[in-house]
């Protein structure tokens, strides 16, 4: 319990200071949200008006707690551009990236840890070095050309899918998944060449071990050693991952929304960049933010979880 | 040649893969072992000395089938490669110096004392779980320590199970690379005491790898010394410590500290008396005694036992 504790106050610690980072670099940033709203031309009083209104003559710190308490009350403020509230905008939009998010999250470890593991049976033959090869392509490859590629080569070449036919889950669920197949794989692919080539270097560090050894000589095959003792042990480094991975699917999912259509909160993001729509794009941020945090510190929970050394009581 | 042998290895060779990283490095072969030729007796305990980096170590996982090796190793009587079939493995078994590495931290001490019989499928369930029960009185701990993990062990308990855990598949002989060096004195004692009770008890054959002349002294019947891969001394316990021939071996006596702190240390790095000779003997640079001989050629193992007993020294001044 103790470490749960510790672990609690270290991730709202975190929290605040990622809020007050981005609180900073919006207060920072050059340009006047109420002249945004009201547009050069407006007259002086409508513009005091409005920065009473919003709360824009307060010091800095008691805008800061006000705008950090609005959110613990889940007022994350309202979009200047749609004149509602950012939670709900998001609350609309986040399915769908949540379900490609999941997608590639899957996608990734089904694909990587099979290879991984025969990477790291195979180190240093043909196989190997073929994997790790096509690994290094695979991360040097931008999302956005590979998505690109995709439309035309799976969508328009193949056929197997429709460029921009995206098909809202309220509509036809399996249409919808469908359609995200191909988007998933593009998130997908440099994360399974991080992964694997992460678990193959966890694996053949794992079976220099000692009881690597004595495993061999209790009469274990090689099989054996492989997946009772040295898997569990080399997963450990690779669970932290999902956290790298899921911030990976949120970052990649803003580029890879944009070229495939899919309406996720990475259009969102763009849109309202590009709008200036400032407590929309502040409030997002935060919220990607929160759930990038909130997924690294279940990650880090599960480690602690599976290793035994360390007891939680 | 004895005909009760557990283990007999003739002529072993092991080469060390010294290739650096330069890209034209040339594959470079470094000799860890040279010709070396063991045979242990039924019930014997047989120790192996040597300063680091001298092979001993080489020579326990060659044994063991840990590594390629040419030669040949026979395990009662048998032609054994490096690649083992299981009723091999279970005839050697091993433990080693990091009793902390050795065990994995994810399983429990319950689960890693009857891996061996599961893997071996020896025994039903409820004869698994009396075999651990009977195996834990032998190495004298608690059936309580079963579902504990390693990392709640002390050094020497965790020594204990390693132990326990190469006795329970009842094997022949019992490879010992180095089982107490990674302990603290008196938990090293306790060890010592214990292989030597289960050599006693149990007529265990046993291959003793040490750094420590006393170590050896203490347990084992028979000696042999090794230096730079080749053995240069060998025979009873007795004529090694009290009778010792090689230069090498006296210079090893004489670097075991004694209790009124008289003795010092054989420097191994000592200055070299003369330039290394490479078809001489592997002792010729540092020997106080050596001859334009024993520059030209490497001497043989020759018999100097007299009394019946072998006593075997790689030295033309003996």
């Amino acid at each position: 319990m103790k470490y749960f504790a510790k672990k609690l106050t270290i991730t709202v610690a975190t929290v605040l200071i990622v809020t007050l980072l981005i609180f900073l670099a919006f207060n920072i940033v050059p340009g006047d949200p109420v002249r945004m709203i009201l547009g050069t031309e407006a007259s002086q009083e409508r513009v005091d008006m409005l920065r009473e209104q919003l709360g824009l003559n307060a010091s800095m710190p008691s805008q800061y707690i006000n705008w950090v308490g609005g959110m613990l009350t889940g007022n994350f403020g309202t979009s200047i551009k749609y004149q509602k509230p950012v939670l709900e905008l998001i609350g609309q939009r986040v399915g769908v990236t949540f379900t490609l998010a999941v997608m590639t999250l899957i996608l990734t470890f089904a694909v990587a840890i099979p290879l991984g593991i025969y990477s790291a049976r195979k180190r240093g033959k043909f196989g190997d070095k073929a994997i790790s090869t096509v690994a290094m392509v695979a991360i040097s490859i931008p999302g956005f050309y590979l998505g690109i590629f995709f439309i035309w080569f799976f969508g328009l070449k193949l056929k197997l899918f429709m460029p921009g036919g995206y098909v809202s889950y309220r509509t036809d669920i399996s249409a919808f998944l469908k359609f995200l197949i191909f988007p998933s794989i593009v998130m997908a692919i440099p994360n399974i060449a991080v992964v694997l080539k992460y678990l193959r270097t966890s694996i053949i560090e794992e079976l220099k071990r000692e009881y690597v050894k004595t495993a061999y000589i209790k009469g274990n095959t090689a099989k054996g050693v492989l997946y009772k003792h040295v898997l569990k042990n080399a997963f450990v480094p690779i669970i932290s991952l999902i956290g790298m991975i899921t911030a990976n699917a949120l970052g990649g999912s803003i580029i890879v929304e944009q070229v495939f259509g899919i309406p996720g909160i990475g259009g969102l993001l763009i849109g309202s960049i590009t709008s200036r729509d400032f407590p929309m794009v502040q409030g997002m941020v935060v919220f990607i933010s929160l759930i990038i945090i909130i997924v690294n510190t279940l990650a880090d929970v599960a480690v602690q979880l599976v290793d035994p050394r360390i007891k939680i009581t | 040649m004895k005909s009760d042998a557990i283990l007999e290895t003739r002529n072993l060779v092991n080469f060390y893969d010294d290739s650096g990283l330069g890209l034209f490095g040339r594959s470079k072969k470094k000799q860890v072992l040279s010709d070396v030729s063991i045979t242990i007796a039924h019930g014997e305990a047989f120790g192996i000395v040597g300063e680091s980096g001298c092979g001993k170590s080489t020579l326990s996982k060659a044994v063991l089938g840990l590594i390629d090796y040419s030669g040949e190793i026979r395990v009662k009587g048998q032609v054994v490669s490096a690649k083992r079939t299981k009723s091999v493995r279970k005839q050697v078994q091993a433990v080693f110096q990091d009793p902390s590495g050795a065990l994995n931290s994810k399983k429990r001490i319950g689960w890693t004392l009857l891996e061996p019989l599961r893997v071996h499928k020896l025994g039903t369930k409820d004869e698994q779980n009396d075999r651990v029960n009977q195996i834990l009185e032998l190495i004298g701990l608690d059936p309580s320590y079963k579902s504990r993990f390693p990392n709640e062990l002390s050094g020497g308990q965790k020594q204990r199970i390693c132990i326990g855990a190469s006795l329970i598949l009842d094997p022949e002989l019992l490879v010992a690379d180095e089982p107490v060096s990674a302990l603290d004195v008196s938990a090293g004692a306790q060890i010592l005491n214990l292989l030597d009770e289960l050599h006693r008890k149990l007529n265990l054959s046993l291959l003793f790898i040490s750094h420590n002349l006393n170590v050896v002294y203490y347990l084992c019947d028979r000696i042999a010394v090794m230096y730079k891969g080749q053995i240069v001394e060998q025979g009873s316990s007795d004529d090694i410590y009290r009778n010792a021939r090689h230069p090498y071996t006296q210079a090893l006596l004489a670097a075991v500290p004694d209790i009124d702190g008289t003795g010092g240390f054989a420097d191994g790095n000592a200055a070299a008396l003369r330039e290394p000779s490479e078809h001489g003997c592997a002792y010729y640079a540092l020997c106080p005694n050596a001859s334009e001989t024993c520059g030209e050629r490497n001497p043989d193992l020759a018999d100097v036992g007299g009394d019946g007993d072998e006593h075997l020294v790689r030295c033309y001044g003996s």
